[in-house]
């Protein structure tokens, strides 16, 4: 009987209290966008990277190491040696190994030139190694493999000829619909030594005398490999060739064919990922790669590494969580002001229920239960439509922002922001609820 | 043998040190009885009815209705009193704006016990609120209609099925028919005599109209106490 009073009296005044609840769902939709968001990118953050033990790379701090080589933030400040390789795959608590050149660029995308065992290592998430949408993994010296969001932004598709040259600025594409990649070199030492020469970067010079050719389109993983191209390693040698030839001359151009009969072994890597035989080797393993290898290395284990750099950015996201909540907390006190507000005018009514037999008490659980209702409005109207927006914008936030977020309705960690959310509904009725308990009570010649 | 229904003795209330407003040795209503009370305005004519159903406690002196003393019961005692044996006409205004005709005339049998008892179901309240309704004459397709769209006739009848479902012992009515024409009033008044008859509830109405007087068992004129004379 409360619940029916209360719903239609709710109802009578629904005018004002769309807005109230509409408010009341905006906020708490937001909450849970941000709390659902932490959670998303933090779980994405984590699982940037899982069939990894240890990437190893030149000495410095493990979270620059991994910010590069994971994340492709920042230049990679020098290289390995290809002995490191070599060393790191005699040691016996090594299961595999998978070196990866970094640098490169193509339409502000990253290029990593890699070897084809990297798609069946390197896990994201659950995924057991990378997944083609489309082709295969590259097997060719000019084969490439784009990631998700490459495929996409720039609209190439499998046997797209992909045209490289390579010049010291970027070059500006004057038709975006030509389905060509023009690879740009890494500013590498021995191309920072040339001089930055202009001629060099002018298009319609020899475009189409190294084509690579897009062999495979990987599945969107929510991570950095969406936004990177992969190429062998060889390839990468072979598109600074003219560099490695010593040859700032402009005149100078290396056939495809002719490409083939230099040493393209690469003599230089960004960093290598590297499994080990068993986990619990794992911090042994990372000390004597610190120690005793035949250069200065640095061993991030991604898992330690990652949760250190993300609780430097917790901070951020804490404060926006705060920010949300108090967004829900002056939300519902609108709601409360209305309650309160509305007391005046509902006098006669409460006069009329409590003549009829409602008890005063009663009469303040309807206050309640009214303000409850509306808060359970708020909340239905806030996850349906967090839910239906995330359904239907779920594919641009993955390849948009890199964040798989999944469209459920409930979270089974998200009861404490639902309590959270009707314990304020709850206190901001109890003045008005004390209010009618009081008018109930005191109301003696309201016969009138 | 009739049986008295309230007993008023030695009643005495004032509502602040002085000359009491209402000063009565005796008064009686048997059950089933209607009587009307009249009297200017400010002889404590309201204040009476206050008093009756316990919502005002007496200064001195008793009230029973059906031999509970009503200043004997707790707050919460009392109000669960009044739902139960008493029904109430405001003046207007009496009907809840957000529910339909038909919700407002069960409220009162929702909200107690005793006279939903009477019912076998709640669907029964609702086909009993339906036939005293019929022969209080609102038309069934009324009473679906929000309360806000309804007559100030129409919603006085409302009302008198909302205090009078359940069959409760007293009738309270407090100037009802002070917003009707007179001869709206006289088939109002009708209808409600006939209907309070048939189910056994003393009335007790409130009016400043000496001249209804015909259409109860008995009038009772109440004076202004002799300190608040002008």
């Amino acid at each position: 009987m409360l619940l029916r009073l209360a719903w239609f009296s709710l109802w009578h005044r629904r005018g004002a209290l769309v807005l109230l609840v509409i408010a009341m769902a905006l906020s708490i939709a937001l909450l849970f966008f941000i709390e659902r968001l932490r959670s998303d990118l933090k779980t994405s953050f984590a699982q940037s990277i899982s069939g990894t033990d240890l990437v190893v790379g030149p000495r410095g701090h493990p979270g620059q190491l991994l910010l590069a080589t994971v994340f492709h933030l920042g230049e990679p400040r020098s290289a390995l040696r290809i002995e490191t390789l070599d060393w790191l795959q005699q040691q016996p608590a090594v299961a595999w190994t998978v070196p990866i050149s970094l640098g490169d660029s193509h339409r502000g995308f990253r290029v990593v030139g890699t070897q084809a065992e990297y798609f069946a290592r390197i896990r994201t998430g659950e995924m057991q190694g990378l997944r083609f949408a489309q082709g295969r993994a590259f097997t060719e010296l000019w084969d490439v493999v784009l990631g998700a969001q490459v495929a996409r932004q720039l609209g190439y598709t499998l046997g797209t000829t992909v045209v490289l040259d390579h010049g010291l600025e970027a070059i500006p594409d004057p038709s975006r619909s030509q389905p060509a990649v023009m690879l740009r070199s890494r500013p590498d030492p021995p191309a920072s030594s040339l001089p930055s020469n202009p001629a060099l970067a002018a298009p319609g010079s020899g475009h189409d005398d190294k084509p690579f050719r897009v062999v495979g389109i990987l599945l969107p993983t929510g991570t950095a490999i969406d936004r990177s191209l992969f190429v062998s390693l060889e390839a990468i040698e072979a598109i600074h060739i003219e560099w490695q030839a010593g040859a700032p001359i402009t005149g100078l151009r290396v056939s495809p064919e002719l490409v083939r009969k230099f040493d393209l072994s690469p003599k230089q890597l960004s960093a290598i990922h590297v499994g080990l035989k068993s986990r619990a080797l794992l911090f042994r393993f990372q000390r004597s790669v610190e120690t005793q290898a035949p250069e200065p290395l640095t061993a991030a284990a991604p898992g330690i590494a990652l949760a250190d750099l993300w609780r430097l950015l917790g901070l951020g996201e804490a404060a926006l969580s705060l920010l949300a909540s108090v967004m829900v907390v002056v939300a519902t006190l609108g709601l409360g002001a209305s309650l309160l507000g509305s007391m005046r005018e509902r006098e006669r009514e409460l006069a009329i229920l409590r003549v009829v037999g409602a008890r005063p008490l009663q009469l303040a659980w309807l206050v309640v239960v009214e303000s409850l209702i509306a808060a359970s409005l708020a909340l239905v109207l806030a996850l349906a439509g967090l839910s239906l927006l995330l359904l239907v914008f779920r594919d641009p936030l993955l390849l948009g922002a890199g964040v798989s977020m999944s469209a459920q309705l409930m979270r089974p960690g998200e009861t404490w922001m639902v309590a959270g959310v009707y314990a304020c509904a709850l206190g901001v009725s109890v003045i008005p609820g004390v209010r009618a308990y009081r008018a109930a009570l005191h109301q003696t010649l309201l016969l009138r | 043998m009739r049986r008295h229904l309230v007993e008023l003795d030695n009643l005495r209330f004032s509502w602040s040190e002085g000359e009491p407003l209402i000063d009565l040795a005796q008064w009686r209503l048997d059950e089933g009885e209607q009587v009307l009370v009249s009297g200017p305005s400010g002889c404590g004519k309201s204040t009476l009815l206050a008093l009756l159903c316990g919502v005002l406690v007496p200064s001195s002196g008793s009230i029973r209705l059906l031999t509970t003393d009503l200043a004997g019961l707790s707050e919460a005692a009392r109000d669960r009193f009044r739902s139960d044996h008493i029904g109430v006409i405001f003046q207007q205004f009496n009907l809840i704006p957000y529910l339909s005709a038909l919700d407002n005339m069960v409220l009162g049998c929702r909200l107690s016990s005793r006279r939903r008892k009477k019912f076998a179901s709640l669907a029964q309240i609702a086909e009993a609120a339906r036939e005293m309704a019929a022969e209080l004459d609102l038309a069934p397709s009324e009473l679906r209609r929000p309360v806000g769209k309804l007559s100030i006739g129409q919603q006085q009848r409302v009302a008198a099925v909302r205090a009078l479902l359940g069959g409760p012992e007293l009738l309270l009515a407090d100037e009802p028919t002070s917003a009707l024409d007179p001869e709206r009033e006289r088939q109002f008044l009708a209808l409600l005599g006939k209907r309070c008859r048939q189910q056994q509830t003393a009335v007790l109405m409130v009016s400043h109209r000496q001249e209804l007087a015909a259409q109860f068992d008995r009038h009772w004129e109440l004076a202004v106490p002799a300190g608040r004379k002008r």
